[in-house]
């Protein structure tokens, strides 16, 4: 169905020379063999591009999608997921507003700092706990980033390549630091997964499939509608195997389109549900062997608020399995730390 | 659910020496771990074990049950907790020709070690001044955890908050 609607949208969107001068002349049976002709001619083009883009964008279906991309597409979704909700990160400071500018202080050792303030600290706090659960996880080694979100919305969300946040709204329902890295451990595990990779190489691969199969099309000489054509000319990044974002060249535009087309398609959709529930299965594993009393994951989902749109599993089957895998860890369970963190959360709390 | 975690809190009390679920795969987390003779602090290292390295778990001692024993490369011997994973490490791809490197080589690799890569500032100045914004609080934020968020910081917190890193 999809490729049929590409086809069409581009075979609908592509008009002959011929056809069109024949219509301006007035001459009807001219334009009617003209536009067949053409219809043909579009068509096969079509095929030919569809072609191409099955050996271009097929193979990047099942492809690991690399660090170096990930991280790039990541940070461009934490970007575009925090403007999207209107939020700010709940820090202090007098802080740059020019990216330009800030790349430059950047090349200064501690010039680019946050002050010491309540608001840093729990920020910094965050990053301790979400470090050190990140440690047990499979990838203790790429770049974790933990961020405090400033927004009433109880909600945790996570990036591919390592970003992690939580909203003060959902802080103020922390009780303990076990709940805490709880919520950190299961967003870990979504990255740990590379879940959101999934729904990001399905963008990546609908975008490809246009652009190439387009591209071909405006190679052959076909004329196509104007935001087709842009999409075309993204063909080009495509091919010859070597797909990166953060390349000089790389247009703006198609980091745009994958970044927001995920966007878009997380917030409708959100992931699998055995994706969220492996994450569940990450929560409880971090949290048991980092020390914590991984129960008070349970009691914490448990006071969360049921959204209409929350896209996670029924609860009752979330805590079944997670009684599950606290039940095969329990060898591993300890004393299970419960740590006051109500000094650390007194700020979002005040 | 009560009947379930009542069930795990009696079999995590009926352990003993061995642990119910024995001979699971685990994998050791932290540099230069010790390979124990005895499920002792003060035991004879057998070996020193590196990140990754995948071992056979027996169970947690009966005494010291922070110290489990395992198998590592054919010997027996005993290991900190803290010292233990359940995830295997995963495979890095620095590129999309298929080669894996190991998730330590990543760290030296010096791949993707920036708050934001080039796309997502690309990516920011083409949405405009809000996005911006959100790109620069999130170049202050890590570079604000890189400083507070040392191994020593969490290493600090470990013992304070009574994690498992924060054991002898």
């Amino acid at each position: 169905m999809r490729k049929l609607g590409l086809l069409g949208a581009l075979l609908l969107s592509s008009s002959g020379c011929a056809t069109l001068n024949a219509i301006a002349r007035g001459d009807v049976q001219g334009a009617v063999r003209s536009g067949a002709h053409e219809t043909g001619s579009i068509a096969m083009a079509g095929v030919e591009g569809k072609k191409e883009s099955d050996r271009v964008c097929l193979p990047m279906k099942d492809q690991q999608v690399p660090l170096g991309e990930e991280r790039a597409i990541g940070g461009a979704i934490a970007v575009g997921l925090t403007d999207r909700n209107k939020a700010h990160f709940f820090i202090d400071g007098n802080t740059e507003k020019n990216l330009a500018t800030l790349a430059a202080a950047q090349k200064t050792p501690g010039k680019v700092k946050l002050p010491d303030s309540e608001r840093n600290n729990l920020n910094a706090y965050l990053s301790q706990v979400g470090r050190n659960l990140a440690s047990y996880s499979p990838r203790p080694e790429i770049v974790w980033t933990f961020g405090v979100l400033e927004s009433p919305t109880v909600n945790a969300f996570s990036a591919p390549g390592g970003y992690v946040f939580v909203t003060t709204g959902l802080l103020k329902m922390i009780d303990n630091e076990a709940q805490l890295a709880a919520v950190l451990a299961h967003e870990i595990g979504h990255i740990s997964g590379r879940h959101a990779l999934k729904n990001y190489s399905a963008v990546k691969y609908k975008q490809c499939d246009f652009a190439t199969t387009g591209g071909y099309m405006l190679a052959k000489g076909l004329d196509m509608a104007p935001h087709l054509r842009q999409a075309a000319a993204y063909a080009k990044f495509f091919s010859g195997g070597n797909f990166d974002l953060d390349s000089k060249d790389m247009a703006a535009g198609l980091i745009s389109s994958l970044a927001d087309g995920f966007i878009d398609d997380f917030i409708t959709s959100g992931l699998s549900t055995p994706d969220e529930l492996e994450a569940d299965k990450y929560a409880v594993e971090l949290t048991t062997f980092a020390g914590y009393d991984a129960g008070e994951y349970e009691k914490l989902l448990q006071k969360l608020p049921q959204g209409k749109d929350d896209h996670h599993p029924a609860m009752a089957d979330r805590l079944k399995a997670i009684g599950a895998v606290r039940a095969d860890l329990a060898a591993f369970a300890g004393k299970g730390s419960k740590f006051d963190n109500s000094a650390q959360l007194k700020v979002v709390k005040k | 659910m009560k009947r379930i975690i009542g069930w795990a809190t009696l079999a995590a009390l009926g352990t003993g020496g061995v642990g119910l679920a024995a001979d699971r795969q685990l994998f050791i987390k932290s540099k230069d771990t010790k390979l124990l003779k005895d499920p002792s602090f003060s035991a004879k290292v057998l070996q020193t074990l590196q990140p990754g390295t995948e071992v056979t778990w027996k169970g947690a001692d009966g005494k010291e049950k922070t110290l489990h024993k395992v198998v590592a490369g054919g010997k027996e011997g005993f290991v900190l907790q803290a010292n233990l994973t359940p995830s295997k490490p995963a495979n890095e791809f620095l590129t999309g020709d298929g080669k894996a490197i190991s998730a330590q080589a990543v760290a030296s690799s010096g791949a993707a070690t920036k708050a934001l890569t080039p796309a997502a500032t690309k990516y920011a100045d083409a949405k405009g001044p809000s996005a911006v914004e959100a790109a620069c609080e999130i170049i202050y934020l890590e570079e604000h955890n890189n400083n507070q968020g040392t191994p020593e910081a969490i290493a600090n917190h470990q013992k304070v908050a009574g994690l498992a890193g924060g054991a002898k």
